[in-house]
């Protein structure tokens, strides 16, 4: 655990280090920025990333609201399809959390051909507000970007993640899934926003009990699986004993799917994006895959990425 | 604590449920459910908390409101008798700050003041907890009685979490005295959480377990913010245990967190102690689960309602079969194997229980009947329900029954319209399919039914529902409109010359049940405009006897002179606004759901239609003929709607994004085409220009 704390906050000072040297040694290299995704915001002082914080998460029940921290940062407003199908006041809830001269904010929706007119609706709203606003874009987005459309806004984020269905049992890797990615980047010709890439650096784990989804874990990889857990032909592990793990409760007989990434799937990736982008954003700063911070390897992808 | 468990209970619902239709909040409150609750007590079978939700948020809600109401109860009982007042005053005093002139002891008025005062620094929002901490050790320092001693403390250590000052408030606590006051459990519950807060959660899960099992305010706190994270923390909890009861308690926690598996725990439970009372609470409950997947499977409704797999149905009440053969023992296991057996697999297991196996041989005749003898069916139902006299079963019986017969009635027949209803009649029937379903035959039957002097138990259920025992108004309403619906206007009027008389204006129409009791229109049913509807009328033009007068009227004209031009113009109109699409439909139909295409109401406007052609052969007048084209292209409009309804299964009107995708297919019907081409030739006509600016033409454009 020690070690661990060490290695974060490596990354912290590493980030930096490499953050301004490479900053000033390559002109015109890709930004990089870090995604925060907690209601509670809790961000080291000396993380000097750009971050884009999620600041509200509207749903058609609730509005969450994280209390930003003193620094620049891009605020992101998540909503939720339900939220947008049934409330007329998103608008207004965003007028009044987020101050008129902020520079940028971007919206997250993932929005279908139902509510993509109310949804676009929003966005010119948001967009005679602020300076610069940007959406995030699911990779069915691109693939269909006929049926579901362009959202109006000044720039994109393609979401390189979650790409699968993780209710399904049969899914290999929901949170990165290239098989699955190229299906989605087949044909692509163009699009007409500048996009930018928002990469994964998670993982978690997805219990299932007689094959149904019954929660999630953040935060696990392969290597916390212990000997109570049996490796299955389908990549999937079978629980062999009723016991806690890392804080959830486990019965013998529930399978579970980790999900993670490595950095050498986090390079394919890059071989495979078939437009020019300027930033990489990470998702997400809390909980990331801790094995990527194992020898530097996602301080030397950084790096890579700045550099290329 | 609770905040986060909610956040996660909210998670798994928003990843497991997508669908919005009624679902019983308790899986006891579902359609049937015979499995007998005698070993719990009362007390027990209300309680929300050993009763399984399907949508744990719900249930959140409803476990919180159960408590509340408990809880306010006991301590207004406890002001009452210590002011000696009664529980209503002390009801507007302590809960609705009315000033307390109803205290006559002067002592006493003067310390409610004083504590009132205190207590009304508490907000809803940003309370200054270190404010009202010292407001209440000021109190208590002022040595007060025991009743307002153990209130003040327990404000003290509400201060004092809130504050986080968790050691301080645990101090505190020990050093009071305790008492018989239902703030105890308050007060024991914010103990709890403190020692959670200090990182034992152990010790906390413990006390939880205990507030869960024996407080009658606060229960549900016990269940919520019970928690346990490790296999060390949750082995020691088990030897904490005083007994194997207390080891069950736990168990039982565990298994009705939604995340769990309760038919594990019960496993492990009844391994630990099979005769603790909560090994027999978790089987009820999962019972009550199994029962209600395995009538989800004969209904086959749990693809669409539920977001269920059949297989996943199966496995959960194969598996509790497996629990219920390995642990047979025990009258109650022993009929819940035979029941399970019948009802999943249609296998008859003996069983020695008397009142049991009669409850499973009445379910076993009804599964058997072929045929409707309702006097056999009204004997044995009542038989069955003289056993189970009191329980809660009776009712599943009766469904069960009702739901049997409406498959044996014949199809269209009231009593197959009504046995199929009666499930619902206690839950949240309104009548308005009932009401919409109805034909002149049904309301014949229905009408029979009602008068019919010796009626069967069968027929007495059946009419148990004020929604259905129509009075003799609205009987005569509906008879007016169905055979209005129908084209017998004279029968039609018959009934409706008895119908109240209808006020000047239409918001006097709101006035009671005069909106049920009568039709009217804002609008004159034999002209037809161009423009919407606006709804902007205030003047009621035709009460529907009004209507039927003029309709006969023409009709007799008609009869005497068939080509008369403006008399087949107004028939084609009047019939043409009765319809789903005229400005009177009201007069038509009984009950209309504007996103529903009334299939029975359609007929009218072929009807409508005849008389338009007809018109068109009959008259030269350029003006007329332009207003007849266009009601024929707002008919092949409404022939379109109803060809396209057919496709859907519940005869939906389009939303009007598929309006456009209407008139797209209108525009390729060739009949269509000739008529819109026939109304260009009129484009120099008055009314043409009117309708040029009007929305609904320019999507026929």
């Amino acid at each position: 655990m020690q070690l661990l704390n060490i290695l974060i906050r490596l990354l912290f000072i590493g980030v930096l280090f490499w953050g301004c040297g490479s900053n000033k040694e390559v002109s015109n290299s890709k930004e990089v920025a870090f995604y925060y995704w907690k209601s509670r915001c809790q961000i080291r002082d000396d993380f000097l990333y750009p971050l884009y914080i999620k600041v509200l998460d509207i749903s058609q029940k609730s509005i969450i609201k994280t209390k930003c921290p003193k620094r620049e940062f891009t605020p992101v407003v998540y909503i939720d399809n339900h939220a947008l199908k049934n409330r007329d006041d998103i608008a207004q809830i965003i007028f009044k959390t987020i101050p008129k001269n902020t520079k940028e904010i971007q919206v997250d929706c993932d929005w279908t051909k139902s509510t993509q007119k109310k949804y676009f609706a929003l966005l010119k709203e948001i967009k005679k507000r602020y300076k610069r606003v940007t959406a995030t874009i699911r990779l069915h987005q691109l693939k269909y970007q006929t049926q579901t459309g362009v959202p109006p806004v000044d720039g994109g984020v393609l979401m390189f993640y979650n790409m699968s269905d993780f209710l399904d049992p049969d899914t290999q890797n929901y949170i990165l899934d290239l098989d699955e990615a190229k299906k989605y980047l087949r044909g692509f010709k163009s699009y007409p926003l500048e996009l930018d890439l928002a990469l994964p650096i998670y993982s978690m784990a997805t219990v299932f009990r007689y094959n149904r989804v019954v929660s999630l874990i953040d935060g696990i990889t392969t290597n916390m699986l212990d000997n109570r857990f049996k490796k299955l032909s389908n990549g999937r592990y079978k629980v062999l004993k009723t016991h806690y793990f890392y804080n959830r409760l486990l019965y013998e007989g529930d399978e579970i799917r980790v999900d993670e990434v490595s950095i050498k799937k986090l390079r394919e990736v890059l071989k495979l994006i078939p437009f020019k982008y300027n930033r990489v954003i990470f998702f997400r700063y809390s909980n990331l895959n801790k094995e990527l911070l194992k020898n530097s390897h996602l301080f030397k992808f950084i790096n890579f990425i700045k550099n290329n | 604590m609770i905040r986060i468990v909610l956040i996660n209970l909210l998670f798994i619902v928003e990843l497991f449920s997508c669908t919005t239709f009624w679902q019983p909040t308790y899986i006891n409150e579902a359609d049937f459910n015979f499995i007998d609750n005698s070993f719990l007590k009362k007390e027990d079978i209300k309680n929300p908390l050993y009763r399984y939700a399907h949508i744990p948020s719900w249930a959140y809600d409803k476990r919180v409101e159960y408590y509340q109401k408990i809880k306010k109860e006991l301590n207004l009982q406890e002001w009452s008798s210590y002011l000696n007042i009664s529980k209503d005053k002390a009801n507007s005093i302590v809960y609705k700050d009315t000033p307390p002139t109803a205290i006559k002891n002067q002592k006493k008025k003067e310390k409610f003041i004083a504590y009132k005062r205190a207590l009304g620094l508490i907000k809803d929002y940003d309370t200054n907890w270190k404010e009202v901490l010292k407001s209440f050790q000021s109190l208590i320092k002022q040595n007060p009685d025991r009743f307002f001693k153990t209130r003040i403390a327990y404000n003290i250590v509400r201060a004092y979490h809130n504050l986080g000052e968790f050691d301080k408030e645990i101090a505190f606590i020990d050093s009071l005295q305790k008492d018989n006051s239902i703030v105890w459990e308050w007060i024991e519950s914010y103990r709890a959480g403190a020692i959670q807060h200090r990182g034992d959660l152990v010790t906390s899960a413990y006390l939880f377990a205990q507030i869960f099992a024996t407080h009658k305010s606060d229960a549900y706190i016990g269940y919520y913010d019970f928690k346990i994270k490790t296999d060390q923390e949750w082995n020691r909890l088990l030897k904490m245990a005083k007994n194997t009861q207390e080891q069950t308690l736990f168990h039982f926690l565990r298994a009705i967190n939604p995340k769990n598996s309760e038919l594990l725990e019960l496993k492990y439970m009844t391994q630990i102690n099979p005769n603790s009372i909560w090994v027999k609470r978790l089987l009820y409950l999962v019972a009550q689960k199994a029962q209600f997947r395995a009538f989800l499977l004969k209904s086959g409704d749990y693809q669409d309602y539920y977001n269920l797999e059949k297989k996943d149905l199966e496995n959960y009440i194969d598996r509790f079969l497996e629990y219920l053969k390995a642990n047979p023992n025990g009258s109650f296991n022993e009929y819940l194997l035979s029941y399970f057996e019948y009802i999943y697999h249609h296998k008859k297991i003996p069983i020695k229980d008397s009142k049991h196996k009669k409850l499973l041989e009445y379910i076993a005749f009804v599964d058997s009947l072929k045929g409707v003898d309702e006097n056999l069916v009204s004997k044995r139902l009542k038989d069955i329900e003289e056993i189970f006299k009191g329980s809660d079963i009776i009712k599943s019986l009766q469904k069960y029954t009702m739901v049997k017969l409406s498959t044996l009635y014949p199809q269209n027949s009231i009593k197959a319209t009504l046995s199929g209803y009666f499930k619902e009649y206690d839950r949240f029937f309104d009548g308005a399919d009932f009401r919409a379903g109805l034909n002149l035959k049904k309301l014949n039957e229905l009408v029979a039914l009602k008068d019919k002097r010796d009626k069967n138990y069968i027929e007495k259920l059946m009419l148990n529902s004020k929604e259905i025992n129509l009075n003799q108004n609205l009987i005569n309403l509906y008879y007016a409109v169905l055979y209005t619906r129908d084209g017998r206007f004279q029968k039609a009027l018959n009934y409706a010359k008895d119908l109240p008389m209808p006020p000047k204006y239409y918001s006097d129409i709101y006035d009671g049940d005069k909106s049920s009791s009568m039709r009217v229109s804002l609008y004159n049913p034999f002209n037809v405009s161009f423009s919407g509807n606006n709804r902007s009328e205030k003047y009621i033009k035709y009460s529907h006897k009004k209507f039927l007068k003029t309709i006969i009227k023409i009709q007799k004209e008609l009869q005497k002179n068939p080509n008369s031009v403006m008399d087949n113009l107004l028939m084609a109109n009047g019939l043409y606004n009765i319809s789903d699409f005229g400005n009177s439909p009201m007069f038509a139909t009984i009950y209309r759901d504007t996103t529903i295409v009334n299939r029975n109401n359609l007929n009218n406007i072929h009807k409508a239609e005849k008389f338009y052609k007809k018109v068109l052969k009959l008259t030269d007048n350029r003006e007329l003929k332009t207003k007849v084209y266009y009601q024929l292209l707002k008919i092949s409009l409404a022939k379109e709607i109803e060809k396209n309804s057919k496709k859907t299964q519940y005869y939906r009107k389009p939303t009007f994004k598929e309006m456009d995708t209407i008139f797209e297919l209108l525009k390729r019907d060739t009949e269509y085409s000739q008529l819109y081409k026939k109304l260009l030739e009129y484009q120099d006509t008055k009314y043409f220009n009117k309708i040029k600016n009007c929305a609904t033409f320019k999507y026929f454009n």
